[in-house]
């Protein structure tokens, strides 16, 4: 049914992006009560470049563990299987898509996806969102779509590109109407096809219409909605639009936003910035590798 | 970009880069300290091996950061991002925030 939809937007699901198998399993792992730190060490462990991708992550500044965590075991009992999960699925994806010629450049789209990860983050703990790590995996993959749109549907998204440049809009407002389905959709749809949690794929599809999503995915999605307009507001990478889309008002109360609490969330986001680098390496690595 | 240097090569006069935590995820000290003896010594007591430190690129960077054509050519972008959005008042809260973020010297990473 989801590869059916896919198709039917990019023409051929064939191409896509495969999840590989060991972070597929990995996935499978954190829903097994039985499973263990070794369990996940082993899978993992097959795949070396993945485990050296992984422990970098784990390392960087943004977990700040003082002493070195060299093992994947060590890794999982530290951090847990879910926030191993997402840094695995991290260190795939932003490896994964084919990055030349984005036009408003691959390396400040990540900028600007890592920056939302790092702001839904910091919106969840400034605020007491309990939200977890899923937040900054949430806000990493918010706007995949895009790229998927890009890949396969190149020429739709350069008229979607001029549209918002010329008429002045957000990309997503450009969408209607040139694409069959906006970003959010085409994202969400292929977080169904790698089988990731529902509570993901909601957040990915209704990140721009946080009123009607469903109630489990709630906070999360009104999280990463309102992580998207800071990071837009403090000129952090780009989306591919010069736009800031209106934050929802539902959303703005949800999270207890108010102007006096604005400026320490924006320090928050700024000083963790400083702490992705990391992950910000992977992208480079991969584009100069292409 | 911050480095990661080995507590057998802090020296004295050495800027942390990142809060000093203990075993026990306790701030030891704080990201921005610069580092004296006793430092080096209450670290190393407390079994901690490396800390990360700013380089002299980042001091470059900084100096960046407030490069006054730099944060008006800022301001002038954040004029363009929120154009359209000056008649709602949940807007223009964030804008004024960010605003003043950014004329502080805060610029986005490049």
């Amino acid at each position: 049914m989801v590869a059916a939809k896919l198709k039917d937007i990019v023409g051929s699901i064939d191409a896509l992006p495969t999840l590989p198998s060991v972070v597929s399993r990995v996935n499978e792992l954190v829903d097994d009560p039985n499973a263990s730190a070794g369990d996940i060490n082993e899978v993992i462990s097959h795949d070396m470049a993945l485990s050296s991708k992984i422990l970098k992550l784990v390392n960087s500044a943004f977990y700040g563990f003082p002493r070195r965590i060299s093992s994947i075991t060590h890794a999982v009992v530290i951090l847990g299987f879910q926030t191993v999960r997402n840094i695995a699925l991290s260190a795939f994806v932003l490896d994964a898509f084919d990055s030349e010629e984005l036009p408003f450049g691959y390396r400040n789209f990540w900028i600007h996806s890592v920056g939302v990860g790092v702001a839904a983050n910091a919106i969840g703990q400034r605020q007491g969102i309990p939200v977890g790590d899923d937040a900054f995996m949430c806000g990493l993959l918010h706007d995949i779509g895009k790229l998927v749109v890009h890949q396969y549907l190149p020429d739709d998204f350069a008229k979607v590109l001029d549209r918002a440049n010329a008429e002045g809009t957000t990309l997503v407002q450009a969408e209607v109407g040139i694409l069959p389905a906006d970003h959010a959709e085409v994202g969400a749809l292929l977080m169904e096809q790698w089988q990731l949690p529902e509570k993901m794929v909601s957040v990915l599809r209704y990140h721009h219409r946080p009123e009607r999503v469903p109630e489990e995915a709630g906070k999360l999605t009104a999280t990463v909605h309102a992580a998207d307009i800071l990071v837009r507001a403090l000129l952090i990478g780009s989306g591919g639009d010069q736009k800031i889309p209106v934050i929802s008002e539902k959303v703005w109360t949800e999270l207890g936003l108010s102007e006096e609490v604005l400026p320490e969330l924006m320090k928050d986001i700024s000083a963790d910035m400083g702490k992705v680098e990391a992950f910000i390496e992977l992208v480079q690595g991969s584009s100069t590798a292409k | 970009m911050p480095a990661e240097v080995s507590l057998d090569s802090l020296e004295e006069g050495a800027i942390l880069a990142d809060d000093v935590l203990d075993s026990r995820q306790n701030v030891l000290l704080r990201s921005g300290t610069t580092v004296t003896r006793a430092h080096v010594s209450l670290i190393r007591r407390r079994g901690i091996d490396s800390v990360t430190v700013r380089t002299p690129e980042d001091a470059v960077a900084e100096e960046a950061a407030s490069d006054p054509a730099r944060i008006a050519d800022a301001v002038r972008r954040q004029e363009i991002v929120f154009s359209k959005t000056h008649d709602n008042e949940l807007m223009s809260a964030i804008y004024r925030a960010a605003r003043v973020h950014i004329e502080a010297g805060n610029l986005p990473p490049g």
